[in-house]
């Protein structure tokens, strides 16, 4: 019978106390001080200013104050929180004082139109706040059919939907007029009422008060209001946090079209990108986790920004390993790591680099010759000579075309068996001779007349309509992936429906005449012809990211999309490309997925991907020399080998990520180093599966359905999509089940003409056989304990040629094998 | 009893609780059904209730509110660190505190269930086994305002035998209002929105359709004379939008929020039977002349006939894209009259559910139809249309301006028009011409309101309804 009194009592002596406990990090030693804004207009008793203190150390370090400052008023006109929110309260003028240490710095106020009561507003107030507790996300209430049966449109992109269904939608159940606190609206989110959604908004929020306040004037609307132009946020690009002082208070301030400045911190939505290294208060407090880089994406009613923030944290026993750099490239990586305190790896060895750079270059392993002639050359810069002799080899063009034939949808099945062969050998011909990439990208956009002749043409062929070309040209050449905003505005980004239609407006024209040959269509261009919101159902003009609208004249529109993406500016297609390439040989995009440019998705190394791009127009969009820059970085030729500063870097590349060998490159690695490659159809003898012109070129044999395609199994892409993730990266059952025991496998295992067999009947020692197998697979030869291992598995075994086999297997089965690294 | 603490302690401990207790809550017996029962329905159930079972714990009755299954008790009498319930209440571990992802509950709701476990959390309902809803079901309603600081939206209205009066949904009340737009009763210990009132055909006693939208719906008849309850016939934990006498009066059929039809008997208010067939919220539900089959509307876009004895469906309309508002029948029975969200009016056969004609398609969603005399009506939020019940003729239109219509009632010489701030407009079913309007929301300035608004009051002297030919 004690119990519970003593637990009870025990509780409530407790509580009390926890608010002190709050524990005290180490004041930061401030050199100035200062505060943000420097002066301000408050006008109307709903108008509220979040104010950002913020000092500057000794060492050059910004830091938030904003919580821990004191806030003195010269006079009664306002009311200030202790984390600098303002409060009006009556006209006036108004001087705060902000006092840190000894340092001081000051904001005059304004305020104004205190004198009535001003209203709330739908649009300005209610639906931010419902697109900032959550309701109008695209999992809640935002999505396409609502949830619980009430509906509104994603982050209140249209206010009638959002309207009805606040306050006429099942005969107005959301709002009480009478008693707008028993309003559903506002019982949901709070939990008065069940809610699967729960906890969205606090009774005793402002953001509360303003929804029970825009019901209690009887959910107005008024669509004379002025409308919001942009948000400007403070702290804004590029910002640092370090730790341990972690914490950054943000302002959102909103322009209006009548040339007002209102504070919608309050107002405003908040998210972290990156939610590993950052996330955000609902009140605008970023709070940092791990050290790292977070895009902060802020929504206030159509308008987003999504400035990237830096989070150092200092780490114990870290000095910098500082390397030369070999060139710019390595520059701005060391910089960047240096940044965040992660320590760069060194430099591989030979027996690595050459294995890395012909996978990376040619698709292929290198021969025992090359491999051992590079690994005994003394040469003072073989690598470097190494890397020039790829770029020439044939192979160069023919991998490196397969990689082209994936983006522009190479297909039996959308094209057709010979206009596959055709767009090969145009791609093989392009990478093989360097186009300048702005005249490939002319030669594929503009293409007109009979695809026979001008096989570049299939993109449109592939992309058959204006919806799919708009979206595949976005996606590949823009590095944009705009789908969402065919139905509605972009959640994430700024794009809007209109732009969607506007950038279809270039490729609206395009017409695709077949002829009596068979595959053969005519590619040509309609004089007029207008492309319509469905939406609205009003004309949208022809529109392009950061320009904006091109208006069109007569004839083919993507004359002028061409030439405003082969500008010299333009922001797109040079770092898409340089992007793209980086990708490939890397690993890993600067900006990854690497087709997936947009604001919160910022690159991991903003400079890094200028200074490429730059390099690259300044080159004259010339691929090879892109490539080959980045190979010759120290940053390319990086070990795996991490150690503590770095082995967690994921982004800034520190060092090499070990990657899986992609299905096309283990099908030829597998029958290089078993020495019985294996044949393809519809392509002549010899040819690698890394030069395959499409993935489809077998015809469907119905007697064999169920049989797995051992290139399917390990992610070959089908190209039906443009997007990157069709070519799949993932690790799965039925990889290691066909790597195991799969029938491709052992077939090339037991195939009596491969290196083992042939080899055992020219009477070659079984130990020489496994050596220059090392030296296939690994560019290595085996270690001594390897060789002892192998040797006692050998003598144990009677079938010599059964036991050769399985330590073929085993090698071949080997993560040294399987990941280029 | 732990040995590490002196009695003194303990004594000291008492003294402080026994004082907090009593200044907090006296010595009051709590009782479940009206303190406990109402927190555990907003603040639990949506979690752990019929739709979501949490860790496989409801509290959808009481007695599945003591226990947490393997009878582990969640909430042990007299015993508060074996109730795991109140334990949860109180527990610093935000991932461990309850309610999940939410603010913990008032220092003054978990006072309340401490007093209720230590004074035996007991229960003085009838039936332990009844679900919370049911217990809550009795209780009396809130009072509503004396006077309204804004217009209601008017989603159901009937006119009385007599035909003098028209009985309006009003907040947590039915009004009476006489035609010259004065109210002169107020009907209360209803739920916070009225969806639909009907007399009875023959005895003084209304059916009434009403709820508090999430919260919880019920369909109760009252005594139209004294607005005394006669009974409560079916309840649950959303609104009831559709209630109606079998022609006869017999019987009453209810539409729930669940999609199930039930059938009352009028008289003993026993539930006769449940039909369920449809997945969404029923908006109407009507008999036919002989009461041996009925027509319920659906939210989930499908329109249901039923054959009242045997319990079956006849037949499925799903000719609807979107929500059907009202469906009835009409033409001797032998047709059904539906429309919906899709801006349609459609006739079928409530035999096989095939369709038959479309009556009309607009824009609009149309919000309900009747049947007049030869005539269909149909009601979008801007007019009602005319149509001729044999044809597709449409043969006239009425635009009330500065309403947006939002209910229908028909009457014998009269139609009623509700709108969405609580305007009435009366028409004559002779010769379709407004004959008088007010607005019924109860206002200082009632008559004020009246009088700014004679255009309303052109014909004083109600023309009656001419005979039938």
């Amino acid at each position: 019978m004690w119990k519970p009194v003593l637990l009870s009592i025990g509780f409530s002596l407790v509580v009390p106390l926890v608010g002190f406990a709050r524990p005290q990090a180490d004041v930061p030693k401030i050199e100035s001080l200062s505060v943000h804004p420097k002066e301000f207009r408050l006008s109307g008793n709903l108008d509220r200013l979040q104010l950002v203190v913020s000092g500057v150390t000794a060492a050059g370090e910004r830091v938030d104050l904003t919580h821990e400052v004191v806030y003195r008023l010269s006079s009664s006109i306002a009311k200030c929180s202790t984390s600098g929110l303002l409060i009006p309260l009556a006209n006036g003028t108004l001087q705060v004082d902000v006092l840190y240490q000894s340092k001081r710095a000051t904001s005059q106020l304004v305020v104004e139109n205190m004198a009535s009561q001003q209203r709330v507003s739908f649009h300005q107030h209610a639906l931010p706040i419902l697109a900032r507790s959550g309701c109008s996300g695209g999992s809640c209430h935002g999505s396409p059919h609502g949830k619980g049966g009430f509906r509104l449109s994603l982050f209140a992109s249209d206010w009638r939907l959002d309207l009805h269904s606040l306050t006429k939608d099942q005969f107005g159940r959301r709002v009480n007029l009478i008693e707008p606190s028993k309003s559903l609206i506002l019982k949901k989110p709070t939990m008065q009422v069940a809610h699967q959604g729960g906890q969205r908004l606090h009774p005793d929020s402002p953001q509360y008060q303003l929804l029970a306040d825009w019901i209690a004037g009887g959910c107005e609307v008024n669509h004379s209001e002025s409308e919001c132009v942009g948000i400007d946020i403070y702290p804004g690009e590029n910002h640092v946090v370090t730790f341990p002082f972690n914490r950054q208070q943000l302002s959102v301030l909103a322009r209006f079209d009548d040339g007002s400045v209102r504070d919608v911190s309050h107002l405003a939505k908040y998210e972290a990108a990156a939610t590993s290294v950052a996330n955000v208060s609902q009140s605008g407090v970023v709070t940092g986790l791990e050290r790292g880089e977070s895009a902060i994406i802020i929504r206030y009613l159509k308008h987003v920004v999504a400035p990237v923030f830096t989070f150092v944290r200092p780490l114990d026993g870290f000095r910098w390993n500082g390397r030369p750099a070999a060139n710019y490239i390595d520059d701005h990586v060391y910089q960047k790591l240096q940044l965040l305190q992660y320590s760069a790896a060194a430099v591989c060895s030979d027996s690595e680099f050459v294995r890395r750079v012909y996978l990376d270059v040619i698709g292929v392993l290198p021969t025992v010759d090359e491999s051992m002639a590079f690994l005994e050359s003394n040469a003072p810069r073989k690598r470097e000579a190494l890397i020039d002799a790829l770029l020439g080899r044939p192979e160069y063009a023919k991998f490196w075309a397969q990689k082209w034939g994936d983006l522009l949808r190479a297909s039996r099945k959308l094209i057709g068996a010979a206009s596959v062969y055709k767009l090969n050998n145009w791609l093989e011909q392009s990478v093989g001779e360097n186009q300048p990439y702005d005249e490939f990208v002319a030669d594929v956009l503009l293409a007109t007349g009979s695809t026979m002749s001008y096989p570049a043409g299939n993109y449109f062929r592939a992309a058959g309509d204006s919806i799919d070309a708009t979206e595949t040209t976005a996606q590949v050449f823009l590095g944009t992936r705009i789908a969402c905003a065919k139905c509605h505005n972009h959640p994430f980004e700024k794009w809007t429906q209109d732009h969607y239609y506007g950038l279809s407006a270039f490729f609206h024209r395009i017409e695709r005449s077949k002829t009596d040959r068979e595959e053969e269509t005519l590619i040509w261009s309609r004089d007029s012809g207008e492309v319509k919101n469905p939406t609205t159902g009003k004309v949208v003009s022809a529109w392009v990211p950061v320009t904006g609208e091109m208006p069109l004249k007569s004839g083919d529109p993507r004359a002028g999309f061409v030439e405003w993406l082969s500008r010299k500016d333009n922001p797109f297609l040079a770092r898409v490309e340089v992007n793209r390439i980086w990708a490939q040989v890397m690993g890993w995009g600067i900006v990854e997925p690497f087709d997936d440019f947009r604001d919160s998705n910022p690159p991991s190394n903003p400079a890094l991907l200028d200074a490429l791009a730059r390099d690259f127009i300044a080159g004259g969009y010339d691929r090879r020399k892109i490539l080959r820059t980045i190979l010759l970085s120290n940053v390319y030729q990086a070990s795996s080998i991490t150690d503590r500063f770095n082995r967690d870097d994921r982004r800034y590349f520190s060092h090499r990520q070990p990657k899986k060998l992609t299905a096309e490159q283990l099908v030829d690695a597998l029958g290089f180093v078993t020495g019985k490659p294996r044949e393809f159809h519809g392509v002549p003898r010899g040819t690698k599966a890394t030069w395959l012109p499409a993935p489809d070129l077998k015809p469907h044999d119905r007697g064999k359905i169920g049989e797995t395609d051992f290139l399917k199994v390990f992610g070959q892409p089908e190209r039906q999509s443009v997007c990157e993730c069709e070519r799949g990266d993932d690790a799965s059952l039925g990889q290691a089940l066909q790597l195991l025991n799969g029938k491709f496998l052992h077939e090339m295992l037991a195939d009596k003409q491969n290196h083992i067999h042939q080899g055992l009947a020219n009477g070659t020692a079984p130990l020489e056989l496994i050596k220059s197998a090392y030296q296939r697979a690994l560019c290595r030869q085996p270690s001594s304990e390897e060789i002892t291992v192998i040797q006692r598995y050998l003598a144990a075994e009677d079938n010599k040629s059964l036991a050769l086999e399985d330590v073929f297997w085993s090698l071949l089965n080997r993560n040294e094998f399987l990941f280029q690294h | 009893m732990n040995p590490y603490l002196k009695p003194t302690f303990l004594l000291a401990f008492i003294l402080i609780f026994q004082n907090w207790g009593e200044n907090l809550l006296g010595n009051e017996r709590i009782s479940f059904v009206k303190q406990i029962a109402p927190i555990l329905l907003t603040r639990c159930q949506g979690c752990h209730g019929s739709k979501v079972a949490e860790s496989d714990y409801r509290v959808d009755t009481f007695q599945q509110v003591l226990e947490l299954g393997d009878r582990t008790p969640a909430i042990k009498a007299n015993s508060l660190d074996k109730s795991e319930f109140y334990l949860r209440l109180i527990s610093k571990d935000v991932d461990h505190r309850m309610p999940a992802d939410a603010d913990p509950l008032s220092k003054s709701e978990i006072e309340l269930f401490r007093h209720w476990i230590e004074q035996g959390a007991g229960f003085d309902g009838k039936d332990p086994s009844s679900t919370l809803v049911e217990l809550l079901a009795g209780l009396r309603h809130p009072t509503p305002p004396e006077f309204y600081p804004a217009a209601m939206s008017l989603s159901a209205l009937a006119f009385n035998a007599d035909q003098t009066r028209l009985v309006i949904g009003g907040y947590h009340e039915l009004l009476v209002w006489d035609f010259a737009g004065r109210m002169d009763n107020r009907i209360q210990d209803v739920g916070e929105r009225i969806y639909s009132v009907e007399f009875h055909p023959t005895r003084p006693t209304l059916l009434v359709a009403s709820g508090t939208p999430g919260v919880r719906g019920e369909v109760r008849l009252i005594e139209s004379q004294t607005g005394n309850l006669v009974a409560i016939l079916s309840h649950s934990s959303e609104v009831i939008l559709a209630a109606q006498f079998s022609l006869d009066g017999g019987r009453v059929a209810v539409g729930t929020s669940s999609g199930q039809i039930q059938i009352y008997d009028s008289k003993t208010h026993l539930k006769i039977m449940t039909l369920a067939g449809q997945s969404g919220q029923i908006t109407s539900v009507a008999w036919d002349q002989t009461g041996s089959r009925l027509v319920a509307a659906c939210q989930d876009h499908s329109c249901k006939v039923f054959d009242t004895q045997t319990g079956k469906v006849i037949s499925t309309f799903s000719g609807h894209a979107k929500k059907v508002n009202d469906a009835l029948f009409v033409n001797q029975s032998k047709d059904v009259l539906s429309c919906g969200e899709d801006g349609t009016a459609m006739v079928w056969n409530p035999d096989d559910g095939r369709k038959t004609r479309d009556l009309f398609r607009g824009q609009e969603s149309v919000i309900g139809c009747l049947a007049v005399g030869n005539e269909y009506l149909i009601a979008t939020p801007t007019r009602v249309r005319r149509f001729e019940a044999n044809g597709n003729r449409q043969v006239g239109e009425l635009v009330i301006s500065n309403v947006s219509i939002t209910s229908l009632a028909q009457g014998a010489q009269w139609l009623a028009i509700g709108g969405e701030k609580g305007q009435v407009r009366l028409v004559s079913a002779a010769d379709w011409k407004t004959t008088v309007g007010f607005t019924a929301v109860p206002t200082k300035v009632v008559e004020i309101e009246n009088n700014s608004l004679p255009e309303d009051r052109s014909s004083p002297n109600p023309v009656p309804f001419g005979p039938k030919k």
